[in-house]
């Protein structure tokens, strides 16, 4: 890791930051990069949690990320997990050093994606937390108390912004879940089809893709996006 | 009432108004004890809250006295009167008499003297910048209130406040909330259906996604209740 700017954190950076992610009012304006502009990190993913926004990556400035945060989804276990239940801050400064303890599967999977660090913070307004914000290195990493403050202050406008967009979706007379790079629609529809196959609950079906999708080491939207293009049946 | 009494009556009526901040509770309840425990502690023989209510106009809340000509004392009559203008400048407005009412507000004045009230306390309920109403205090003596009761009263009215606000932030994030919720879980069983109704009758999940339309429009029910049956297969389409 570099040497950390005088005062401990990129004043300056933080600055931009919070212009861009102020600036990204659009429904499809990015606001993951700006999280690399204040943090000297190798990636930055953004995601919602649970109720109410429902469980999916909104944003993530690599395919690294984007993994990052997909194998928390599909285990259901993590720290942005944890941070998103606790509303607060979850820092794994080595991950390589620490044995045992919380989420031993998606240690040894970060592990091997190579991640040496991962810090989650919630995605909050207020007393409302809807997900989790995760930034991480290739290195072990520790965050300077200034840098968890300038975090902590991105990560309430980028939950502003992703509420307001919330908001605006439940408005709209819209009645399907919208595509885009992240979007779980299939994973929904899969467990739809794979209940019809099996004559099972769509919740249980939606534990069918898990399984599936552990089993042969892919994302549970691999697996539904077989299911969908009916490259997948698991009535057979 | 005692000195020691009186203390004891103030701190019971702060910590009653603490608790509200932690506890359930229900705010009219809250604000009509307030203005009942003005009365027993305060120099005043009748008390009444005006709030502005969401489409900014004043409303009396609660009062001591339920007569309707009391009532209209306090309220916005051609936007007139002490309760009304500790709300519009936020500060104290304190009338010793009758006369200095009348040169003020000659209406309210008039009301008053009816009314058999002698002089006034206003006190803006207010947090920070905020004004969102006033807790009044009419007197039935001339005269200036009484220091120590004017700044219990100025105490007892900012708990309020603070109460009043975290009630409607409360409400207004629950409200929030719930609408998210609901637009989502609708979207997620609307996709499930789409994938059942594809697989059970091989079609592709878009003419899946017409059939609810078309079913819930000819049966005047919202898509998301469709969709929930058809996944509970509780409706064959």
């Amino acid at each position: 890791m570099g040497i950390l700017p005088k005062g401990g954190a990129d004043q300056d950076g933080f600055a931009r930051a919070v212009a861009a992610l102020t600036a990204a009012v659009g429904g499809s304006d990015d606001l993951c990069g700006p999280f690399l502009a204040a943090v000297p990190v190798s990636g930055a993913v953004i995601s919602t949690l649970g109720n109410p926004l429902g469980t999916q990556t909104v944003c993530a400035t690599s395919e690294l990320a984007a993994r990052v945060d997909e194998i928390q989804i599909d285990f259901g276990e993590g720290p942005c997990w944890d941070a998103r239940r606790t509303g607060r801050l979850v820092s794994i400064p080595d991950l390589a050093s620490e044995v045992g303890g919380e989420w031993p599967n998606i240690r040894t999977e970060l592990r091997e994606l190579g991640i040496g660090s991962i810090h989650a913070f919630p995605l909050a307004v207020g007393p409302l937390t809807v997900g989790s914000v995760d930034i991480y290195s290739m290195v072990a990493s520790t965050l300077h108390p200034l840098e968890v403050a300038n975090v902590t202050s991105l990560s309430a406008i980028a939950a502003r912004q992703v509420l307001r967009r919330a908001q605006e979706d439940a408005e709209s007379s819209d009645e399907q879940m919208p595509g885009g790079p992240y979007s779980r629609r299939e994973v929904h529809q899969a467990s739809g089809m794979v209940a019809a196959q099996l004559n099972i609950t769509v919740d249980d079906a939606l534990v069918v893709l898990r399984g599936h999708a552990f089993a042969e080491g892919t994302s549970v939207r691999d697996v539904a996006e077989e299911v969908v293009g009916r490259r997948l049946d698991f009535g057979v | 009432m005692t000195k020691l009494t009186r203390e004891q009556s103030l701190v019971g009526t702060f910590v009653a108004m603490a608790d509200s901040l932690v506890d359930d509770y229900d705010i009219v309840d809250l604000l009509q004890r307030l203005v009942e425990d003005c009365i027993l502690l305060f120099d005043a023989s009748v008390a009444g809250i005006l709030l502005l209510s969401g489409s900014g106009e004043l409303e009396v809340i609660v009062s001591t006295n339920e007569r309707s000509e009391f009532v209209g004392l306090m309220q916005v009559r051609a936007g007139e009167g002490p309760c009304v203008e500790a709300v519009t400048t936020g500060r104290v407005v304190s009338v010793e008499d009758l006369a200095a009412m009348a040169d003020r507000w000659p209406r309210f004045a008039a009301d008053a003297r009816r009314g058999g009230f002698a002089s006034i306390h206003a006190i803006p309920m207010r947090l920070r910048s905020s004004t969102i109403g006033s807790l009044n205090l009419f007197r039935d003596q001339v005269g200036e209130i009484d220091g120590d009761d004017a700044a219990a009263a100025q105490a007892l009215a900012d708990v309020a406040t603070i109460s009043i606000l975290q009630h409607r932030l409360a409400e207004e994030s629950a409200l929030t909330q719930l609408q998210l919720q609901r637009a989502l879980q609708s979207r997620v069983v609307i996709e499930q259906a789409k994938g059942f109704l594809a697989q059970r009758k091989d079609i592709a999940t878009d003419a899946a996604f017409d059939l609810i339309r078309t079913h819930a429009r000819s049966t005047r029910t919202r898509l998301g209740d469709i969709a929930k049956q058809v996944v509970a297969r509780e409706l064959e389409l």
